[in-house]
């Protein structure tokens, strides 16, 4: 190889790995600048992606030629002056739960038969589909958005492309990883609990949690049917913003689907943050003796940004914050037994072991126990209408500690740890996580911006003018010395 | 013969056959934690003095499909 060759291929390496780290706002403009096409942008994402899966186990299937395929397609679309909206030629996942023509949805168990094919799209997927979206793949998932990952199965290991060491946290792992990691430019996760947040949250980008029923779910596998919901994960909250603008919206298929008006979610990002009131929730949140104080600090950093652009924040204290992380927890693990249990009666051993020990536990609790858990719902759902009187958004830590070591982990540590998502599933708001800074050793640290019901625009508009002032979100891990 | 009803709570074992489930022995531990954590919770829940009766309509209700009604925006 000469020098020149060497220099060439220098190049081509260092284009493909610049084009899988792009946001989606700034790869449909290039797509639409002529500056790069949806088939060399696949294509890195896609080796990319086939080089970093064994380490990172992001997806479970790559549908290299359908992606090249269904990006070809935009290409020509472009040539021949149609554009379909801005996902048109962007290469997504899809989390291994949500049904996509052609695949299997396996939702990473062997409960489920491995080689039946979805015949149709969930409806959220047909709308990325329409819009002109190229889909890499299914991506990883905790086994039914519940277990964690189990070596004893045939599905890949998800890790944190910042510490292979560490969990990319879950259920929507692979989704976030891929996002992380340049594998994918955004992507689709579900969130019962904090299945998006969590893994947005450490794997160093962006996810919306939207208010329940913003979204349609039909066609995906549930997990809480009274608290589960569809989100976007990207780099960005202006590209979760895309991506939310085509997902959104009533479909009947979905009984507890939202009627609600679709927003122009990227029109509303103008960075003005000017006279937002912020609500900083302290008992329980901020003043946890387990909230880490790299975590506390830099989410505070976040929010003193925000106050520099004129907002203003307060504390407060949210009544019963504790009990509404447990309320949550036992209605999730009530709900997700009740569609478990036949299966789980007859192959108890076909469930990873995580996932059918934490299915037991919502064999534990009784009718009583439920009831009470909905009771109380309905009275914090009280106590934060009244907080949402006083301030435009709550801003919380997204989790109370960095990425934690993956050896040793058990489900157990769920419950020994605050959990800061689940109140907003109990009460069906939406809630973003919000890159916002590192800590010392490199691992990402992130805060969460809560809003009022289908309030997503605001809660993208926070998170967006966060980041106009802040470069966290662009960071990508050192992935490529990893294959 | 003791007629009283006991208030032995159910060996691990015991309550989860009642539900159709049939761990493991040597899973038991792990569920044993998760059973003692999860009744924790529900003790807590059931521990929590006056849960208020709420007006309809007054808030967004956590019933899923009357979220929107009444809710703050």
């Amino acid at each position: 190889m000469t020098i020149a060759d060497k220099q060439v291929a220098d190049d081509t390496v260092a284009s493909a790995a610049v084009a899988a780290n792009l946001t989606m706002k700034d790869a449909a403009a290039a797509l639409r600048d002529g500056s790069l096409t949806s088939v060399a942008l696949t294509e890195a994402v896609v080796d990319k992606a086939t080089r970093l899966n064994g380490v990172l186990g992001a997806y479970v299937e790559i549908m290299r030629d359908a992606a090249l395929e269904q990006a070809a397609a935009a290409d020509a679309a472009f040539a021949a002056g149609e554009d379909k909206g801005p996902l048109q030629g962007l290469p997504l996942a899809i989390k291994d739960i949500i049904a996509l023509q052609g695949v299997p949805n396996t939702g990473n168990s062997e409960t489920r038969p491995a080689d039946a094919i979805e015949e149709a799209d969930a409806p959220v997927v047909a709308r990325l589909r329409e819009a002109g979206a190229v889909f890499v793949g299914k991506s990883t998932t905790s086994e039914f958005a519940i277990g964690l990952p189990d070596d004893e199965k045939r599905f890949p290991i998800p890790r944190n492309p910042w510490d292979i060491a560490r969990t990319p946290a879950g259920s929507s792992s692979g989704t976030g990883v891929a996002v992380a990691a340049g594998l994918a430019l955004g992507g689709l996760g579900t969130d019962t609990g904090g299945s998006v947040r969590g893994p947005a949250c450490v794997n160093g980008h962006t996810g919306l949690k939207v208010t329940f029923g913003r979204v349609p779910k039909s066609g995906v596998l549930p997990l809480g049917y009274s608290l589960d919901s569809v989100g976007p994960m990207a780099r960005s909250a202006y590209d979760c913003a895309m991506l939310l603008e085509v997902m959104a919206g009533y479909d009947a298929t979905d009984p507890y689907c939202a009627t609600a008006p679709v927003e122009s979610y990227t029109a509303a990002l103008d960075g003005n943050v000017e006279g937002l009131r912020i609500g900083l929730p302290t008992e329980y949140f901020f003043d946890h003796e387990q909230l880490d104080d790299e975590v506390r600090k830099a989410v505070l950093a976040g929010v003193q940004k925000l106050t520099d652009l004129g907002a203003t924040a307060t504390e407060f204290v949210l009544p019963n914050a504790e009990l509404g992380a447990i309320a949550n927890q036992v209605i999730l693990f009530s709900e997700a037994f009740a569609y478990h249990r036949n299966t789980l009666v007859e192959r108890w051993s076909d469930y990873g072991r995580f996932t059918r020990h934490q299915l037991a536990r919502g064999a534990v609790y009784h009718g009583g126990d439920l009831a009470q858990a909905n009771r109380f719902r309905q009275q914090f759902a009280q106590d934060v209408a009244a907080a949402f009187a006083d301030y435009d958004v709550l801003i919380t830590p997204s989790a109370p500690v960095p990425a934690q070591l993956t050896e040793g982990m058990h489900p157990s540590q769920r419950l020994t740890q605050p959990s800061y998502t689940g109140h907003w599933n109990l009460t069906g708001l939406p809630a973003i996580a919000v890159p916002a800074g590192f800590t010392e050793s490199g691992l990402p640290l992130s805060l969460q911006v809560v809003g009022k019901p289908f309030a997503e625009a605001q809660v993208l508009k926070v998170a967006d003018a966060l980041q106009r002032v802040t470069d966290h979100h662009l960071a990508a891990p050192p992935v490529d010395a990893l294959a | 013969m003791n007629d009283t009803p006991s208030t032995t709570s159910p060996s691990t074992t015991d309550l989860l056959a009642w539900r159709g489930l049939a761990p493991g022995a040597d899973e038991l531990d792990r569920i044993e934690l998760l059973r003692a954590q999860a009744e924790e919770q529900a003790a807590l829940l059931h521990g929590m003095a006056g849960i208020r009766y709420e007006e309809p309509g007054l808030v967004w209700r956590a019933r899923p499909t009357a979220l929107v009604d009444g809710g703050p925006r």
